[in-house]
């Protein structure tokens, strides 16, 4: 379940500000899984806010995603600045995102551009749920769930026996 | 077919986030080029950083923010300098080019390790307090070539552009 929110970023708001409500959806749409502490969801993210800080202080999360993972709900989420940030704030969608209820586990996949690549590295090399590599495609079911594998080629006449 | 268009006020508080982000972001990439971690500065930027920078430049009286590279050796080198320009008629366009900037930074040369930076700020006319700043000596620049790099960031009532001097 694909889903995507903009986020307005300078100079309506301070790049630490920004960061603060990338966190608040983020745990916020969490927090709707009974198998995810919201609060701890916070931490994770305060614990990142100086690369995330960066990040959006240096424009670079306008131009890529900061991307939530947690089956079945792939979030995409991106900094709108200049002019256009006036119309996103007005636009903005700060609700807890749909899709998570069911989640398990969730990673959230920061971009790593080259100039700030050794600080988002120093943030969040290790931490659990954080990454700088690049996201999946798809939200992966998690391992454990209890959805059914269909094989699609049993369904093509042609592959059938 | 409609149109629809809304115009939207852009203040000189919208003027001063906005540089004081293009700034922290410039010293974040830049410090990381060189080696020197920015973790620290952007952990307290937010809180010890920010609010003062975008009080003096809101009453503009915030001539540059400084930042210098301390050696082990005790020289002071690279330095980097964010001198602000205000337009009192609010006539600036906001831009920002970090990316393209970004180019020129990547050329930079690592600085040994065990080097510190610096944030000094100066100022063109009288100022308030701001919590946790006090008085401060710049070092000297003599023996350094400075080069500008252009604008970093604008908005409708001033501009920072970026100079980077070095041995």
């Amino acid at each position: 379940m694909a889903r995507h929110r903009d986020i307005a970023a300078s100079p309506v708001r301070t790049a630490a500000e920004t960061w603060d409500v990338i966190r608040d959806l983020i745990a916020a749409t969490l927090d709707r899984s009974e198998h995810i502490d919201g609060e701890l969801v916070r931490r994770v993210l305060d614990d990142a806010a100086p690369a995330g800080t960066a990040l959006v202080a240096a424009g670079y999360t306008g131009g890529a995603d900061i991307t939530l993972v947690a089956a079945p709900l792939r979030l995409t989420i991106r900094t709108v600045g200049g002019s256009e940030a006036f119309k996103a704030h007005a636009d903005e969608n700060l609700n807890p995102v749909p899709g998570a209820a069911t989640a398990q586990d969730w990673t959230v996949y920061l971009p790593r551009p080259a100039g700030l690549s050794a600080l988002v590295d120093d943030v969040i090399g290790g931490a659990e749920h954080l990454s700088s590599g690049p996201p999946p495609q798809e939200a992966q079911e998690s391992t454990n769930s209890n959805s059914a594998v269909i094989d699609l080629r049993s369904l093509d006449p042609a592959r059938r026996s | 077919m409609s149109t629809a268009t809304t115009t939207y006020l852009a203040t000189r508080t919208h003027t001063a986030i906005h540089l004081s982000n293009a700034v922290a972001g410039a010293i974040a990439e830049v410090l990381t080029h060189l080696g020197i971690s920015a973790r620290g500065l952007m952990t307290d930027w937010s809180t010890e950083y920010d609010p003062a920078i975008r009080a003096w430049i809101v009453e503009g009286s915030l001539e540059k923010i400084v930042v210098e590279c301390h050696r082990p050796s005790g020289a002071v080198d690279p330095v980097l300098e964010f001198p602000i320009e205000y337009y009192s008629d609010g006539s600036g366009t906001l831009s920002h080019r970090h990316v393209a900037l970004a180019r020129q930074w990547a050329k930079l040369k690592s600085v040994p390790n065990g080097t510190t930076f610096k944030v000094i700020c100066t100022y063109c006319g009288p100022h308030t307090d701001q919590p946790g700043w006090g008085p401060a000596q710049r070092a000297s620049t003599s023996g350094l070539r400075g080069v500008s790099l252009g604008t970093l960031a604008a908005g409708d009532h001033a501009s920072a552009s970026i100079r980077y001097l070095t041995s």
